[in-house]
């Protein structure tokens, strides 16, 4: 699983405490998320996508993203 | 306006959720939790874990307690380097949490089987090597018997929290600012 959540969290102007507080999970899996180290499950997925404001499949996705074509490459 | 608890229940529970808070969320501890430390105490558990059985049997009880009390030591300390992780309830965890815990206690379980299981398949070979008409006369102090037993008693208490700290790297410092 690969993500751009660090990228989409600091656009947002947020810390990992502050998203992990947002989606009830602890801020180092925020960490493990955003280092590609832990697959979300699909419930933890939406919720970070939803307080993120973003679609789940611009966060995640099972292919490396590229920086011109972004997750649907 | 919220409810203050009422059963002596309830103020456990509560008193459990906050202190539960505060080691999920310290940083006091953290030189503990970086990878060095937490191989560090690893080994230290390993050590004193498996120096029990010497220490009662060659030392007998002061020694042996000295070695235990040292061992649960360790334990703590391991736990606090987790941030007892290994030993919460779900409720307490996050998923990846609890998949980290669930993990550990399948390959906790996995290596006392083989400890104890080696053990035991060396003592039968011993046993057969020795025995004279199958039968062996064992000769044993109850410090001795003692020591055995809290090497099985601690060795799986110490496991879970011993894997947690292996699979776990070194935590990333709390990032408070964007």
């Amino acid at each position: 699983m690969h993500s751009r959540l660090e990228q989409f969290r600091l656009t947002r102007g947020m810390t990992r405490q502050e998203l992990a507080d947002a989606v009830g999970v602890h801020y180092q899996t925020i960490g493990y998320l955003e280092r590609d180290e832990y697959s979300p499950s699909l419930a933890l997925a939406l919720g970070i996508a939803a307080v993120l404001d973003v679609a789940v499949e611009d966060i995640f996705s099972l292919h490396p993203f590229t920086e011109t074509k972004g997750p649907r490459s | 306006m919220t409810r203050l608890p009422q059963t002596g229940r309830e103020r456990r529970e509560a008193d459990l959720e906050r202190k539960v808070d505060r080691v999920l969320t310290d940083s006091r501890f953290d030189v503990m939790r970086t990878r060095p430390a937490r191989l560090s105490l690893i080994a230290l558990g390993a050590v004193l874990v498996v120096g029990i059985i010497p220490a009662y049997a060659a030392g007998g009880a002061i020694w042996g307690i000295a070695v235990t009390g040292l061992a649960y030591i360790s334990w703590w300390l391991l736990r606090l380097s987790i941030r007892t992780v290994a030993d919460l309830p779900d409720r307490f965890l996050d998923e990846r949490q609890i998949a980290v815990r669930n993990r550990a206690y399948l390959d906790a379980f996995r290596i006392y089987a083989s400890v104890v299981g080696g053990m035991a398949t060396l003592g039968l070979i011993a046993f057969v090597l020795v025995a004279e008409n199958d039968e062996v006369t064992l000769t044993t102090t109850w410090s001795q018997a003692i020591g055995v037993v809290m090497f099985a008693l601690l060795l799986p208490t110490l496991l879970p929290s011993m894997v947690v700290a292996y699979r776990e790297p070194g935590e990333v410092r709390k990032q408070v600012a964007s």
